[in-house]
């Protein structure tokens, strides 16, 4: 598993990355974080990241009956969402660049 | 659909994951739409992996105490206090509609408000609720939760662990009585009314908010599905 505090600042972008792509729950978003190679995520880190999104308004969610019985969390995106997801984006972008300048010796442009 | 049908649902490690789950979130004495919150998502979460055959092992990893301990970690501390302060809000009706039925009582005769004492059930109760709610809340319930699966039998400690509490919370409250039923009654009705009234203020702003209403939509809904 890579470095805890390194994945502390990445999932929650990575999770609402998920759920801007469209209405999704809990179980889904486990299954595409582990399609995108983040096998090691479970339901344990999940829940606290819905939960803080859910609170600052990045998400809303609404309750319905799944297909298989019991009734489930549907996550959405909101437009403050969206604009955090931008800026998450872009700050993303350059905090990695700027790093693989550092420890790959590229330079913030990408060329070596 | 409530726990127990959930728990129903569930077969053999899946449901054993979720008692787990649920007998820890009861004894960190989390408030209880949240711990229902939490459950009913945990729930499906497993339901689902209990029919697409995923191992329950994918899904919460192969430490169940890590697990719990970060499942119900959103509990944050500012929660836990709001929690606290919402069982005193409801504790606090009934110092102030007692109190207020003192003073009309004694009033009425042309008593000075200011000397009418409160009576022996705002003495007790004070003590009681105040030592209970520190006792369980912020001493035991913390301990027994960092050590609830190290520990056998957790359940039956938590049981025996609170009527111990109880007990000696009663025995405070009998030591403390006599000395807070001299606190005039009028003091109590202020101190009780403006903390009912500070209570409904902060969460009904919180609400306004957070949806736009002062009081929480969603809290009536799930009240009229219970």
């Amino acid at each position: 598993m890579a470095d805890t505090q390194l994945m502390k600042g990445i999932l929650e972008g990575c999770t609402l990355a998920l759920i801007a792509e469209g209405e999704t729950y809990g179980y889904q978003i486990l299954s595409d974080m582990a399609a995108h190679g983040f096998t090691d995520v479970l339901e344990g880190t999940l829940y606290p990241i819905l939960t803080r999104l859910e609170r600052n308004g990045l998400i809303q969610c609404r309750k319905a009956k799944s297909p298989l019985g019991p009734v489930r969390k549907y996550y959405s995106i909101t437009e403050h969402g969206s604009e955090y997801l931008r800026e998450f984006r872009k700050n993303y972008t350059y905090v990695t660049a700027c790093a693989d300048s550092i420890l790959n010796g590229k330079d913030i442009d990408g060329s070596t | 659909m409530i726990i127990g049908e959930m728990k129903e649902m569930l077969r053999d490690e899946y449901r054993e994951t979720f008692a787990r789950a649920e007998s820890y979130g009861r004894i960190s004495d989390l408030e209880e739409e949240y711990l229902e919150d939490c459950l009913a998502d945990l729930g499906d979460l497993l339901y689902t992996a209990q029919e697409k055959g995923t191992p329950v092992e994918k899904l919460i990893g192969s430490n169940p105490e890590a697990f719990c301990r970060s499942y119900f970690s959103a509990f944050t501390v500012k929660d836990r206090v709001k929690h606290v302060c919402g069982t005193f809000f409801k504790d606090t009706w009934g110092l102030l509609v007692i109190n207020l039925l003192l003073l009309v009582g004694d009033g009425l005769g042309g008593v000075d408000l200011w000397t009418i004492p409160t009576n022996w059930y705002t003495g007790w109760f004070l003590a009681f609720d105040v030592s209970f709610i520190l006792f369980y809340n912020v001493l035991f319930s913390s301990v027994l939760r960092r050590v609830y699966f190290r520990i056998r039998h957790g359940e039956m400690i938590q049981t025996v662990g609170t009527i111990c509490l109880v007990l000696l919370s009663l025995f405070l409250g009998q030591r403390f009585r006599d000395v807070l039923s001299e606190v005039p009654a009028l003091l109590v009705v202020i101190l009780s009314g403006g903390y009912i009234l500070l209570y409904l203020l902060v969460v009904g702003h919180s609400n306004y908010r957070r949806t736009g209403h002062l009081f929480d939509p969603e809290r009536k809904q799930r009240r009229s599905a219970r």
